[in-house]
């Protein structure tokens, strides 16, 4: 296992570099003079140059890269162009809440649309399927963002429940989390039915039953057990969905993580922190597929990790 | 008179289809003695699998339903019992064996795992006792290494293992009814004759009855006291074993008798039953072989025969048995 | 259970197949499905109004009127008014233009691209293959819509981008499925035949794979036409997309949102378009691919 995981580290590498090799190329892919751009249209010919030179913009293309590359390995990204103040330390005040409301959003996915799923899939055809399944389609068509102002309205504004956005204590995460979490969940639910639906027509529920097990515990342990292989894979990649969505739920619920810093980014053109943010959720969205794609072999006892 | 163990009386079996309603098994009646070894003999489709899966009434619904008749066990109609009361006899008085040995375990628990599960089910024991169990029944159906198997998945296994494993689950709580259904079709041939011996031996140890489902008349000869001939969803012939090889009375049984090849009967080819089943759908008004019958009369394609006593070992279906005419081809 | 099951399925099946044509099954299969049939009705109503939106829409979209600012819903104005006390109904009406063009051009646009690598590469297969598959993990590194930012932080905001950057996060989705269906089908035995009639690759790519590969990738298709407009929605809401005072739905809510407290009505309906639009499409998605009977993944 843990060979396993040792050389899914290393192959790792190379995508990682070509994604680095792709971000660093962000800002010469802007149309126009990066020097004149971070200087500032009102700079004159003398300021380009010093920008230029105190950038190393000046230098061979690889060995800006080299320069990028190494500073970034060592947490180095620069200075922000619009605060000033170092990238690697805005990130990392940034980086636990983002992961506090994805963590908190799967928690919510998962137990909701297993849920949902496993209803679904045990009452199929009847009104409570048609209902889970129509829900799940729902949550995958509705905007996250309209979704978060509707839970605003109703539970912040109109029942003053919970605090319409900010944070503080887990009471600030729970409308967040659900609005980020709920087109996840739909998207499970499904997953979980159909995957569910197969694997209850296997020959092993077929014996489980023979045995005289409860129905209970033929879906629960010996159905959904299996299904739920596939589900964890699905759940993964779903999971990269979340890192993307959070930028959306951060600026409805003002919530202080990096998808809210990533737009101020976009939007002042801040690019040594869009480099730093795509980086870290490139390299978050492959540690997480890994971790799936160990859990799927823990799942599979028909996996040998360490062959 | 003894009591039968089983007595199923008139099942009726009906599947909902996209062009209506369908009866895959027709007013099927046999019973089973304390002890004995029943076969049911057919063509794939003829409604032997469907009758073994009602019998623990784990057909699945939808689209299959017992639209009629009874199933008594020990003269309990399981047919009236609560799904609880079934959770018990399930595994306990009635188990079953599959097919598929390879399909049939579930791939992600261990052996040991599966059949403490059985055991827990039907038995007040603790964990520990229930492992202790499952290592005799595994040492019992000729498991080399059972505490090791134990912690085995079943990937881990042979096809041949795997049936054993089945055969160790199904017969850990000593059932009065063992079904089989196929159990050897999808083993090897020496494998086949393996799993048959295994089953013949645990039968004399336990005095289990044991209820064969197969399409191979070669396995009926070597386990079967008495077997069930049915075609097209009813039983066209029912005799003791030795009967039934020596005297086959319908022509249908004939032709499957004449489809096995033999060692000291020389032939260019295997002689086969001319055409296919009649789909479901579409069932002739008159004998359900007659389209097939190399013997048929006017009165076959008219009137459907009833099953009927022949000999004192023998019922078949067939208009020409009925009248002493010789079924032979 | 199989076995118990094949007199019934080969029943039926033995009775139908010989009358049936594989369009004339898909058709039949499609209007089974009621929720299906309700989808493409609300698809083609879309349509419709994409068309004639603007001509019967009741009051110029973008003109402010500032003696009727934030009025609730009435006769006159049947979705109210927003902040510039312009009509939200006709706003709404105007969106679906918008909202339909940057969905279909995007996901058109994105498919075409990825057909051509995913045909080419699992036709050919050996390095170029390699090459294409890596681009593609690369593009996926990128998880959801922080693709679409970053092309956005690239190109500047405003909707011609957000089209490509939809279209781009979009290519290495059809890129997997038609790599893989064109794998599945090139060991067919008529690949097989029309190589050895001496058929150019060309040829065998245009007119053997690629219609066999265009059911399913007409199915994802319509599923990503939906996802394509909640990101370009979600674009715009975060200011990226469409600026005022163009009347496009994401940037309608993020506006409304601001008088959610006094005027909910002005989030409210931009919403409510997006979520039956993507509802539509996504469900006639899903009822295509039912009916085309094939075993996608979501």
């Amino acid at each position: 296992m843990l060979v396993y995981i040792g050389r899914r580290l290393v192959g790792m590498v190379p995508i990682l570099l070509v994604v680095a090799v792709v971000i660093f190329m962000f800002l010469h892919l802007i149309p126009g003079d990066p020097a004149r751009l971070i200087a500032g249209t009102e700079a004159s010919l003398q300021d380009v140059e010093n920008v230029r030179q105190s950038l190393g913009l000046d230098l061979p293309i690889w060995k800006q890269f080299w320069l990028f590359f190494s500073r970034a390995i060592q947490g180095d990204f620069g200075m922000s162009y619009r605060t000033h103040q170092p990238v690697f330390a805005m990130i990392s005040e940034r980086f636990w809440p983002t992961l506090e409301l994805a963590f908190w959003s799967m928690i919510w996915a998962i137990v909701a649309g297993l849920a949902l799923g496993v209803v679904a899939a045990t009452r199929r055809g009847k009104w409570a399927d048609n209902l889970a399944m129509f829900g799940s389609v729902t949550g995958i068509s509705m905007p996250s963002f309209w979704l978060g102002l509707l839970l605003i309205e109703l539970f912040a504004v109109q029942l003053g429940w919970l605090p319409s956005g900010g944070s503080g204590g887990f009471k600030y995460v729970i409308l967040p989390a659900i609005t980020l979490g709920s087109g996840v969940a739909a998207v499970i639910a499904r997953f979980t039915r159909n995957s569910l639906l197969e694997t209850l027509r296997e020959d092993y529920v077929r014996t489980a039953r023979a045995k005289g097990a409860r129905e209970r515990v033929v879906v629960w342990s010996h159905a959904l057990r299996n299904a739920l292989i596939p589900v964890v894979t699905m759940t993964g990649l779903q999971f990269g969905f979340l890192l993307g969505g959070s930028v959306v739920v951060e600026a409805v619920f003002t919530w202080p993580g990096m998808g809210r810093l990533l737009i101020d980014a976009v939007n002042f053109r801040d690019y040594p922190v869009i480099q730093a943010e795509m980086l870290l959720f490139a390299l978050e969205f492959m540690v997480i597929n890994m971790v799936v794609d160990v859990l799927y072999a823990v799942l599979n006892p028909q996996i040998r990790l360490d062959r | 008179m003894t009591q039968n163990l089983l007595n199923v009386s008139e099942l009726e079996i009906s599947f909902k289809t996209e062009s209506g309603t369908v009866t895959a098994v027709a007013g099927v009646s046999f019973a089973l003695q304390q002890g004995e070894t029943l076969g049911i003999v057919g063509e794939s489709g003829c409604g032997k699998s469907v009758t073994s899966l009602s019998l623990m009434r784990l057909l699945p619904n939808p689209p299959g339903r017992i639209s009629g008749g009874r199933i008594e066990l020990n003269g309990r109609n399981l047919l009236e019992l609560s799904e609880r009361e079934m959770r018990d006899v399930r595994g306990n008085a009635i188990s079953m064996i599959f097919q598929e040995p390879m399909t049939s375990l579930n791939p992600v628990f261990t052996i040991g795992r599966q059949i403490d599960e059985a055991i827990l089910l039907h038995k007040s024991v603790s964990k520990r006792e229930a492992r202790a169990l499952t290592i005799e029944i595994l040492k019992k159906v000729g498991i080399p290494r059972p505490e090791q198997i134990a912690k085995d998945y079943p990937h881990q296994l042979s096809g041949g293992m795997r049936q054993r494993v089945m055969i160790a689950m199904a017969l850990v709580c000593e059932p009065q009814l063992l079904i089989a259904d196929e159990p050897t079709t999808a083993l090897d041939v020496t494998i086949q004759a393996q799993i048959l011996d295994l089953m013949d031996r645990l039968k004399r140890e336990t005095g289990t009855s044991i209820l064969l489902i197969t399409h191979d008349l070669g396995v009926v000869a070597e386990m079967c006291d008495r077997v069930l001939v049915m075609y097209a969803g009813q039983v066209v012939e029912e005799a003791s074993a030795e009967a039934l090889f020596a005297e086959p009375k319908h022509p249908y049984t004939v032709g499957l008798l004449n489809s096995i090849p033999h060692a000291d009967r020389k032939a260019d080819r295997l002689p086969s039953i001319a055409g296919s089943v009649p789909s479901l759908t579409e069932m002739p008004n008159g004998c359900r072989f007659a389209p097939r019958c190399p013997v048929a009369i006017a009165k076959c394609h008219q009137q459907n025969p009833a099953l009927v006593q022949v000999t004192e070992q023998h019922k078949a279906r067939c208009w020409l048995a009925q009248e002493g005419g010789e079924a032979r081809v | 259970m199989s076995q118990t099951q094949v007199p019934v399925g080969t029943a039926s099946v033995s009775k139908k197949a010989s009358v049936d044509s594989p369009w004339r099954r898909f058709i039949r299969r499609f209007r089974r499905q009621r929720l299906g049939m309700v989808a493409l009705g609300v698809v083609a109503l879309l349509l419709l109004l994409m068309a004639i939106g603007p001509a019967i829409s009741p009051f110029d979209p973008t003109e402010p009127d500032y003696d009727a600012v934030m009025e609730v819903p009435s006769a006159k104005h049947w979705f109210g008014t927003d902040d510039f006390g312009r009509d939200i109904f006709s706003r709404v009406l105007n969106g679906t233009r918008i909202s339909l063009a940057v969905g279909l051009c995007s996901v058109f646009g994105g498919a075409l691209i990825g057909m051509f690598f995913g045909l080419t590469a699992g036709y050919y297969g050996g390095k170029y293959d390699g090459l294409v598959m890596r681009a593609c993990d690369v593009l996926f590194a990128f998880p959801g819509i922080l693709l679409a930012i970053a092309i956005i932080a690239i190109l500047g905001p405003g909707l011609p981008n957000v089209v490509i950057a939809v279209a781009v996060f979009s290519v290495p989705i059809f890129i997997r499925i038609v790599r893989g269906e064109t794998l599945a089908l090139k060991n067919k035995t008529y690949i097989e035949a029309a190589r050895a009639t001496g058929l150019r690759d060309r040829e065998i790519i245009w007119r053997h794979l690629f219609p066999g590969t265009i059911s399913v990738v007409l199915v994802y298709l319509t599923m990503r036409i939906g996802s394509a407009i909640l990101i370009a929605a979600s674009l715009s809401f975060l200011g990226m997309g469409a600026q005022p005072p163009t009347p496009e739905w994401g940037a309608m809510l993020s506006s409304g949102r601001d008088y959610l407290t006094t005027a909910p009505h002005v989030a409210m309906f931009p919403g409510l378009a997006i979520l039956v639009t993507c509802l539509g499409f996504n469900l006639l998605g899903d009822a295509l691919r039912d009916a085309l009977d094939r075993k996608l993944t979501d």
